[in-house]
């Protein structure tokens, strides 16, 4: 059973607790669960499966039910806005809604949308069966990812069940996952880093505790005291969070483990944190990856901190790193990334799904690096034009096209900020902009800082020029 | 009087009382309507409380009111009325 090898191993071990009602399920009552709706998604032909997820029980069945029973299965965020979600439908005509509020399944699956009751450990799956006549699809394709999580943007990354599984092997080693490690879901588990972790720990036989709340909020850390969890993913911004709430007063005796991905974290923020759980006797890892890699490509081990403070680590066991065309004295160049975690490929429309794989393990990640004499990685900057501002990955260009329709501007990325250059427009204009961008980007209007420029510094050929722009002050 | 429910201003007044002030911050961060009904606003009753807006009040609140929260109470910051109740605690006085 996909990932759930504990639920014969060790089936009265908890799997998830459900931190809303204190509710637990066994990895036995868990796997139980998973088959009983799997059997109602089984079907003749390969199908697409909409699975909308929230940090609950439900959504971990119907995800791991889905898989196992061999549906391409798209993650989405539950709480996406329904026109994105309907839009996202006709695109790709999923033949099963998961997890879907009725409104929500008829908006994507039309009228006629079917609900089938399922009777699966008193958990409360929701499962719709749309309208038949999906496309072809690729009979290796097991996941889909969204790269830009609430955005519903319409490219996704294609994985195979392989991909998950050996990514999940890989940072339940290199994070030396044990079956008494109790995470909390502080990230949404439609987000690639926020899966690896639910993925990693129920393949270690751990348990998983579930919450919605966000870290700002006074529930979040009672969960976190009253199950005794030991460990929490967090993005740069997470971080910040801890920094200002002072893990020390939040009194948490039981945490034993924190790991940091989703944007770089500034090294004196990362020492902070790695001499904060070496004191507690704990352990603090910073890594970095891609959903093109289903999630992990480094890991920075622990107590190789402070030494090798500014790097990400070193790939995964199972995985490769490479420099491609070094372009300084010290080597930078292109991050290219050898494993069996590497996508197959993107899909951005329906005739996309049927696809095979079209990297082979290669990836070119379109960040820039280092590599040093053991093979720990320094992250230079991005050859793409990508940021990460709040853990959510942002296409600067793709912001500066909607933006040039009322003039010439460009955008650069900052520290968890936008910013962006206009030859044009006032306050009140760009107040407009920043509430248009915050909507539809789903990120807060302040991370939108707006700078008026007399004239956009270009290079001899007419472009942009980016790195004059970063040097602005 | 000349301030009413306008709280498009950036900059408070003097004249403004604290109640006002804290309608501002909370229209300014969260980009709500001065008309809102804030005795009923809270974390989770809005799309837009997320924790990036949630350390955005807090960091309003402490300037608009210049005070430092302590960590209770940044997490405990929970509602519209919390805030007021929070706020007294850092003898801020809201003439009922």
């Amino acid at each position: 059973m996909f990932l759930l090898t504990s639920s014969e191993t060790s089936p009265t071990r908890s799997a998830l607790v459900e931190a809303a009602t204190g509710r637990i399920w066994s990895y036995a009552a868990l796997g139980s669960a998973v088959g009983k709706v799997a059997g109602f998604l089984c079907g003749k032909s390969k199908s697409l499966a909409f699975c909308f997820c929230g940090n609950d029980p439900a959504t971990v069945v119907q995800y791991l039910a889905a898989v196992d029973a061999d549906c391409a299965t798209v993650l989405l965020d539950a709480t996406l806005v329904p026109e994105l979600a309907q839009k996202l439908a006709d695109r790709y005509q999923p033949d099963w809604l998961l997890g879907a509020s009725e409104s929500l399944a008829r908006a994507c699956g039309g009228a006629n949308v079917e609900p089938i009751e399922v009777e699966a450990g008193e958990i409360p799956v929701r499962l719709h069966r749309a309208r038949p006549g999906a496309p072809e699809i690729h009979p290796e394709l097991s996941l889909l990812l969204s790269t830009s999580g609430s955005t519903g943007s319409p490219k996704l990354v294609r994985l195979r069940r392989e991909n998950v599984e050996q990514n999940a092997r890989s940072i339940a080693i290199g994070l030396d996952i044990d079956p008494d490690e109790r995470p909390i879901t502080s990230l949404p588990i439609h987000y690639s880093y926020g899966l690896s972790v639910l993925n990693s720990h129920l393949l270690r036989g751990a348990c998983v505790v579930l919450t919605d709340h966000a870290l700002t909020a006074q529930e979040f850390w009672k969960v976190f005291r009253q199950y005794g969890c030991t460990s929490m993913a967090g993005v740069p911004f997470s971080y910040q969070i801890l920094r200002r709430l002072d893990l020390d007063k939040l009194e948490l005796p039981t945490l034993r483990t924190l790991t940091q991905a989703g944007g770089r974290l500034d090294p004196p923020v990362v020492a902070h944190f790695s001499d904060l759980m070496r004191r507690r006797g704990g352990r603090f890892f910073v890594m970095y990856g891609q959903t093109e890699a289903t999630a992990r490509m480094t890991i920075l081990p622990s107590e190789r901190l402070p030494e090798k403070l500014g790097t990400v680590g070193r790939a995964i066991p199972g995985g490769r790193l490479e420099i491609l065309g070094a372009i300084d004295e010290r080597g930078t160049g292109e991050v290219v990334y050898y494993g069996p975690n590497v996508m197959m490929g993107y899909a951005e429309s329906a005739a996309d799904l049927a696809r095979g794989d079209e990297l082979g393990g290669v990836l070119h990640t379109g960040d820039l690096g280092t590599l040093d004499a053991d093979g720990f990685l320094t992250i230079v900057g991005r050859s793409k034009r990508i940021a990460k501002v709040y853990g959510l990955r942002i296409n600067l260009d793709e912001i500066e096209a909607t933006l040039r329709e009322h003039g010439p501007a460009a955008v650069i990325g900052g520290a968890d900020q936008l910013i962006i250059f206009c030859e044009y427009g006032d306050e009140a204009q760009y107040a407009e902009c920043r509430r248009v961008l915050s909507e539809r980007l789903r990120i807060h209007h302040q991370a939108f800082v707006f700078r008026h420029v007399d004239s956009l510094p270009r290079n001899a050929n007419g472009k942009i020029d980016y790195p004059s722009l970063q040097k602005e002050p | 009087m000349e301030h009413a429910n306008n709280f498009a201003g950036l900059r408070s007044s003097n004249k403004m009382n604290a109640g006002e002030k804290l309608k501002k911050v909370f229209c300014a961060t969260f980009e709500i309507p001065a008309d809102t009904d804030f005795e009923s606003l809270q974390y989770r009753s809005i799309v837009q409380w997320d924790s990036v807006a949630h350390m955005q009040l807090v960091a309003a609140l402490e300037t608009e009111f210049d005070i430092m929260m302590e960590t209770e109470d940044v997490i405990g910051l929970s509602s519209f009325p919390k805030a007021r109740e929070i706020l007294r605690k850092y003898n801020v006085s809201f003439a009922d």
